[in-house]
């Protein structure tokens, strides 16, 4: 439903009389007529003129303190088959307010030429649009003007935002897990005898390949540290023998004389310089082995052996630790 | 294998004069109830040629200690009570003229000993405070324009009382740096006191501890100390823990560095290698561990590391950051 408001002050004409441009050569139109305040209607202005007349539609009043607001303004000028031509504006007007509303007057001004007077009279149009309120008929903020995409646009609109948060998804959860891969690779979660075993089987091997017996030792050293520190849970590569063995025994760790031994003979080997051969070494490797896969019954056995080994004489010089 | 030897042999030296050690640990004992660290520090400090700083409230023997300690090993002995009236020459000594010679002599002062007791150092000023550090250091005292070479061993045992600040002098850095160890002398168990409170009631008055040590057996003791074997990885060990004194963030503890104002100097390196040898030969030990380094590191630094005005706000003492610089640099 449209209304078309013909504003015409005198008898409608078919031809523009040939003289200056008078409120009868002027025509509005408003579509829709009737709206949801902050919608849009579309305000066409249409003068008609001899077409030797420079004419243009000025001060529609339009703004903070009426009920329209200018969105949009286009014009063009047509010339008609009888020679005369029409000024077609079209306003695209915001409305506010509620009930019937005035549609906007404006001023329409005419010269014949550059060198001619320039004619101006006021426009009012008698004929209003309905504004039916959503909101407080105050309301005289203009509302966001509709995105200027086409239907085309909104599976994109839709469609990166969901990519970019599935992306973040993804990196949040990679950065998850290789937090906790790396926690675990320093001994947080992972298997200690695992880890121990195959650093056993790794020293092994650089063993046989020729490393030296005496460094041999200092590995072992550090793997059964680092094993009883991922283990039972205390500071073992921070703590001397004789803390670990306190710890130990407050842990009742089954064996505890076994790892103890070897502790201490790689602490003389590292402090007193000694020189162990790759036999011993081997030797040492295979009980520390024995300690972190042993069942209870072999843990047992172990032990029995190593205080047996201990009660025995001539061992390393001043192994004593406790003060 | 040679060196294995060797140690070996060092070892049964070290087996054979570390015996000593025990005859005195007996005879200090059957005199001092308790205090057993404090007297094994005592020793330390006489094997590696260092100087002692005893802390304790009044009342825990520290004066009987170093009296007891002084006479079982048969050594000279003086203490020295630090005034706030004392004059640097009523330490070392001055110039006297003599009238009938028309000459100046030299009167040695108290410091002419081998075991000096600076009771309540802190009682006096800085200047006579700092009359200790030559004697300290250079073992030497100048009187006049002579220098006089201190009597071996010598050794200055210090104790001041951490409760009474009014009328006391906080002992400058550079004195406190001369200090090998600084012990903090604890209240005794309650079996201790016990033992304490029946002796002091009983009338019998106590002789002097007779002689058990001769200062052969402490010079010899003192060479064999000199020749425990301290590997690289002790060193850098000791290093490490020096280091992070200084700088803390460097070691994964970064919240201690706004807490220390500054940390142990080179002396402490220094003092840390002969105290954990010392140590070492305690244990009747031919060589070094990290055992030894950790006995000795709170004595050796608690004196060596300033609490910045931020840990003495949080109550944080110079212990709490060696617990956790021990707790945090790796073992070799």
């Amino acid at each position: 439903m449209a209304l078309v408001a013909c504003a015409l002050l005198a008898a409608a004409s078919p031809r523009c009389s040939a003289g200056p441009v008078a409120a009868s050569d002027v025509t509005v139109k408003a579509e829709p007529d009737s709206l949801f305040a902050g919608e849009r209607l579309n305000y066409l202005i249409i003068v008609r003129h001899d077409g030797r007349r420079s004419v243009a539609v000025q001060n529609i009043q339009a703004g903070p303190a009426t009920s329209f607001e200018v969105a949009g303004r286009s014009e063009s000028t047509r010339r008609l088959p009888d020679g005369s031509a029409e000024l077609r504006v079209s306003v695209d007007l915001a409305a506010f307010g509620s009930g019937p509303q005035r549609l906007p007057g404006f001023t329409v001004a005419e010269r014949r030429d550059a060198r001619s007077k320039e004619s101006r009279f006021s426009f009012r149009p008698a004929s209003s649009v309905v504004v039916m309120a959503m909101t407080d008929s105050t309301m005289t903020q203009l509302r966001p003007p509709a995105p200027p995409f086409g239907p085309g646009y909104l599976p994109w609109l839709v469609l990166v935002p969901a990519v970019a948060l599935v992306l973040l998804l993804a990196f949040a959860v990679f950065s998850f897990l290789r937090l906790t891969i790396l926690k675990n690779s320093a001994g947080g979660f992972i298997d200690p005898s695992r880890f121990a075993r195959q650093k056993l089987k790794s020293l092994d091997r650089q063993l046989t390949k020729g490393l030296a017996p005496t460094e041999g030792y200092e590995a072992l050293s550090n793997i059964l540290r680092q094993y009883l520190q991922y283990k039972y849970r205390f500071r073992a590569m921070e703590q001397v023998t004789q803390e670990i063995a306190d710890e130990l025994a407050s842990r009742e760790v089954r064996a505890r004389e076994v790892v103890l031994r070897l502790l201490l003979r790689a602490d003389f080997i590292k402090f007193a310089d000694g020189r162990p051969d790759i036999g011993e070494c081997r030797s040492s490797l295979k009980i520390a082995m024995a300690f972190i896969t042993g069942t209870p019954e072999q843990l047992d056995a172990l032990a029995q052996e190593a205080g047996e080994a201990q009660e025995a004489p001539g061992g390393e010089p001043a192994a004593k630790t406790t003060e | 294998m040679k060196q294995e030897t060797e140690l070996e042999a060092l070892g049964r030296e070290i087996a054979q004069e570390s015996v000593f050690l025990d005859t005195a640990r007996e005879a200090l004992s059957s005199r001092i109830i308790g205090q057993k660290g404090v007297i094994d520090r005592v020793l330390i400090a006489l094997l590696a040629n260092g100087h002692l700083l005893l802390e304790g409230v009044p009342g825990l023997a520290k004066t009987l200690i170093v009296r007891t300690f002084a006479s079982a090993m048969d050594l000279s002995f003086r203490r020295i009570q630090f005034t706030p009236d004392m004059l640097p020459a009523d330490l070392i000594g001055t110039m006297i003229y003599n009238p009938k010679e028309m000459e100046f002599h030299p009167r040695k002062g108290p410091v002419f000993a081998n075991v000096i007791l600076a009771d309540e150092i802190n009682r006096s000023p800085a200047k006579v405070q700092s009359a200790l550090l030559e004697a300290m250091q250079e073992k030497q005292v100048t009187i006049g324009d002579a220098t006089y070479p201190l009597s071996e061993p010598f050794m200055v045992l210090a104790t001041q009382n951490p409760v009474e600040h009014e009328g006391t002098y906080m002992l400058p850095e550079a004195q406190l740096d001369r200090f090998m160890m600084k012990v903090m002398v604890e209240y005794p168990s309650y079996d201790e006191e016990i033992e304490i409170m029946q002796r002091a009631s009983a009338s019998a008055v106590e002789d002097e501890l007779p002689p058990v040590v001769r200062p052969e057996q402490i010079f010899r003791a003192r060479r064999l100390v000199d020749r425990i074997y301290v590997d690289q990885r002790v060193q850098r060990y000791i290093v490490d823990l020096v280091m992070a004194t200084r700088y803390p963030d460097r070691n994964g503890l970064e919240t201690l560095a706004p807490m220390i104002e500054y940390g142990a100097s080179p002396r402490a390196s220094i003092f840390m290698l002969l105290a954990s040898k010392a140590h070492a030969f305690l244990q009747a030990r031919p060589y070094a561990t990290p055992e030894d380094v950790k006995s000795i590191a709170y004595d050796v630094l608690r004196h060596r590391i300033r609490p910045s005005y931020e840990a003495e706000a949080e109550n944080l003492k110079a212990e709490d950051f060696i617990r956790n610089i021990l707790e945090h640099v790796q073992v070799p």
